[in-house]
């Protein structure tokens, strides 16, 4: 167990440096620098040169890296230019503002999920289950920014149920009326996905042997769900769940710039708009390392959750 | 009186300049402060308001995008203009007529037709933060946007002051030297050079943390792309102003979340509306949109010297393929006149129509045929989709040039790659820019010869003289004539397709009162106040 997860966290590592890499030069191939996006179409070279040069741009590139990743381990991660601040002003109070989001979210999603893929497995090939399998695969094939836009016509505009606005300060958990349309898009993604891995998961357990003999030897019902289905079926979707969270947390930049949220992927998105570099790549490699570490938790769940895998 | 007086009063009554436009000069020159009392009367926004007395208190909710820099020096689009302008003063405000109207400056002349400029500052008035507001501190923010060792978007406007040449008379009089005769330099003083808000001299940078200025509102929290606080500065200079407790000013929303925002009733009031979200706003009931003709425009530019643009006749074809009254509709919703590819809009008292170019296909393929392409061409068209209007202005080009036998196909880069160079160096490409409150600024920014930011390339020896003339000719009749000689060359010359100039539209909710649209988008919430909807 120890060696596994010794091997797991330095193929992490390496995985990370590897992504820091290149990261950092993907962003700085890209034409342009905070510096002219600052100042505009109209600077003079002049004034780019005085600003690249006072934003300490003025370096090559291997120096800029070393800089980069070294501040990023010691954690003195520079300044966001484009925001006139501090990265570590920001980033993490909007980091724990896509983790609250994902939460919020998952609280929602997985027990609707869950229970709708049960009744489906349960009620293989009837009308029930065809309705939602039907709707889950519709649902997941709706992209976020159509959903979205669709909740925010009927909850916002129309019936005035629920705010369209920007959080009043920047604090989801002060105002969690703000939080409902975001996660409610964000759930109707994840429906579809969450809810064909149960009934999947739970058709298979039903068809097993041990059921047909819990089945056959006369326990009621309701035992043989929870004690019998539910806890082999919900293996493989609670480390479905697992693997999701990195796309919760980083790949949110259509729901938060949609619904002006303040996560991480509406900071990512601003950075890459204002050519912010430092910004940029910090708010990647903490959204690769979310990825990975979501990952890492679910192959861990698995494991643990089915005795039948070992560590090795 | 001067001469300047002497002639202007001549002018009027030879008939050469009416009322309004003698009150203009009278404004821009500084003459009597009888004449300015005049044009301050008509520039209160609040005299556009309701006749009922305003109410006081409320917070409003005002929605735009995120500034790319809040460091007045370093302004650069509309949302950042709004976080400061609610602090700050400037020396000269713009009424909507585009008129002079005097703010921490009282007075301003010239004594030497257009070199020397001495200016009269308000007394009385003081810093928010207690400190008393001086001669100092004006020349202290000129100082700072000149300064070649600072970056300041402002610099390359006031190419004629360098740091140093604002000269402190007494407490509260400057004198600007500058290196050349500019005629409408209380222009380039006033708030259309926007990053001249006026700062303390003492200002040790960073907005956010110092924001000290002597206007109707205090910043009291700032977080960056997420929101600005501000509270009413109870010692504001103006007596019983302003109406508001508090301003939330909300940054980071593009467009749309802007749109649905005021709709659904998270927001009062936009700093500036976007085009493509008018059909919807005009169909809210709740919702009042506000408009204001500017001198911002859209321009289709054709670099002089790359095939097949060296030939005037294929860029003249080229517009004659345009149907602009369409494209207006089309592109901007209806929000914009129709321009004739020329930079001198009516929105300028310099202006004189020089008629307006029509779809004419036979016209443009005789224009093709004579230049050698009797069938047309193919071309590849450059712009970005970060700019709202630019993508859907390519699209209906690329139909309506298509009749002709010219096929556009449409590349689209990202803002930070487009605006680097690219905008300057592709032979065929759509830009946008911004208001500008003369046309000699505009003429020499965009298409004077070897201009740093012509797209077009353009370079004409005639038409740099006459700018020339321009800024150092004082009399109107002359100005006009020589307005009009610039606006044909560059109609004839044909550098750049402009089919329109923008209006600046500014949707609020029925019950926001004392505050109109502006041509700049520039926010002045000092008279603003929730009334009746």
């Amino acid at each position: 167990m120890r060696r596994y997860l010794l091997r797991r966290l330095g193929l992490l590592l390496l995985t990370l440096w590897l992504m820091s890499v290149a990261i950092f030069t993907v962003v700085q191939i890209l034409p342009g620098d905070v510096a002219k996006v600052i100042l505009g179409q109209f600077a003079t070279p002049g004034d780019v040169a005085v600003l690249r040069q006072q934003y300490g741009l003025d370096h090559p590139l291997p120096i800029l890296y070393l800089r980069w990743i070294g501040g990023f381990v010691t954690g003195r991660w520079g300044e966001a230019h484009s925001l006139g601040v501090s990265v570590i002003s920001i980033l993490p109070a909007r980091l724990l503002n896509s983790l609250i989001l994902a939460f919020v979210a998952l609280l929602f999603i997985v027990p609707v999920s869950i229970a709708a893929g049960t009744i489906a497995a349960l009620r293989r090939d009837r009308l029930t289950d065809k309705v939602i399998t039907i709707l889950g695969i519709s649902l997941l094939a709706v992209p976020e920014f159509v959903s979205g836009l669709v909740l925010l016509f009927v909850f916002g505009i129309q019936f005035h149920l629920l705010p369209t606005g920007q959080l009043p300060d920047g604090n989801p958990l002060s105002s969690p009326q703000y939080l409902i349309l975001p996660a409610l898009s964000l759930s109707i993604v994840l429906f579809g996905y969450f809810s064909r891995m149960t009934r999947g998961a739970t058709v298979d357990a039903l068809e097993s042997n041990y059921v047909r003999t819990a089945v056959l030897k006369g326990l009621p019902f309701r035992q043989v769900l929870f004690r019998h289905v539910l806890r082999n079926s919900l293996v493989p979707t609670l480390t479905v769940v697992a693997s999701q969270v990195g796309y919760m947390v980083g790949g949110l930049v259509v729901v938060e710039k949609l619904f002006g949220y303040p996560g991480i992927g509406s900071l990512l998105f601003l950075a890459a708009q204002q050519h912010d570099a430092i910004l940029l790549e910090d708010c990647t490699l903490v959204v690769a390392c979310i990825f990975m570490l979501s990952n890492l938790a679910a192959d861990l769940l698995y494991a643990y959750l089915n005795p039948r895998i070992r560590f090795t | 009186m001067d001469d300047l007086t002497n002639h202007l009063l001549e002018e009027h009554r030879k008939g050469t300049i009416d009322r309004r436009e003698l009150l203009r000069w009278a404004a821009v020159l500084g003459l009597s402060l009888p004449l300015l009392d005049a044009g301050r009367a008509v520039a209160a926004p609040a005299s556009r308001g309701r006749a009922a007395a305003p109410v006081k208190g409320g917070t409003l909710r005002l929605v735009t995008s995120t500034p790319s820099s809040i460091e007045p020096p370093k302004l650069n689009d509309i949302a950042g203009p709004a976080v400061v302008q609610l602090v700050c003063n400037y020396l000269i405000k713009l009424d909507l007529k585009g008129r002079l109207v005097p703010d921490l400056a009282i007075s301003w002349k010239t004594s030497d037709s257009g070199k020397t400029w001495t200016v009269k500052l308000r007394t009385g008035v003081k810093f928010n933060n207690g400190q008393p507001f001086t001669a100092k501190d004006v020349a202290a923010t000129f100082d700072r946007l000149v300064d070649p060792k600072q970056a300041s978007t402002a610099k390359s406007a006031l190419p004629f002051l360098s740091k140093g040449q604002t000269q402190v008379m007494d407490d509260h009089t400057v004198v600007f030297h500058l290196s050349r005769a500019v005629v409408d330099f209380p222009y380039y003083i006033s708030i259309a050079t926007y990053q001249a808000a006026i700062l303390p001299a003492s200002w040790p940078g960073n907005f956010a943390q110092n924001p000290i200025g002597t206007g109707p509102f205090k910043l009291v929290s700032y977080q960056p792309g997420q929101r600005a606080s501000y509270v009413r500065n109870t010692n504001y200079w103006e007596p019983g102003l302003p109406y508001l407790d508090k301003v939330e000013l909300l940054l980071g929303l593009d467009a749309q979340a802007q749109v649905t925002a005021l709709i659904g009733g998270s927001a009062d009031m936009q700093v500036g509306t976007q085009s493509e979200g008018l059909p919807v706003l005009r169909a809210s009931s709740d919702i009042k949109i506000f408009s204001a003709d500017t001198s911002a425009y859209d321009e289709v530019a054709m670099r002089v010297d790359r095939a097949p643009f060296t030939d005037k006749r294929v860029r003249q074809a080229l517009a004659y393929c345009l149907d602009r009254p369409a494209i207006v509709q089309t592109v901007l919703k209806g929000a914009g006149r129709p321009a004739n590819d020329n930079v001198v809009f009516p929105v300028f008292p310099l202006w004189t129509s020089n008629g307006q170019r029509t779809q004419n296909y036979p016209k443009a393929k005789a224009l093709l045929a004579a230049a050698g392409h009797p069938g047309g061409f193919k071309i590849n068209l450059l712009t970005t989709p970060d700019a709202l209007d630019l993508k859907p202005l390519a699209i209906v080009l690329g139909q309506q040039l298509a009749p002709a036998g010219i096929q556009v196909t449409i590349n689209l880069e990202p803002g930070g790659t487009y605006y680097n160079t690219d905008w300057v160096t592709v032979p065929f490409d759509i830009v946008d820019w911004a208001a500008r409150p003369t046309p000699s600024q505009t003429l020499s920014i965009g298409y004077r010869s070897g201009a740093a930011y012509s797209s077009s390339h353009f370079a004409n020896k005639q038409f740099d003289s006459l700018l020339d003339q321009l800024d150092s000719t004082l009399d109107m009749g002359k100005r006009k004539a020589i307005t009009l000689q610039l606006a044909n060359i560059m109609t004839d010359e044909t550098p750049a397709l402009i089919p329109y100039s923008l209006s600046a539209p500014r949707a609020m909710r029925k019950n926001v009162q004392g505050v109109v649209a502006d041509p700049s988008n520039f926010v002045d919430l000092s008279r603003a106040y929730f009334g009746q909807s």
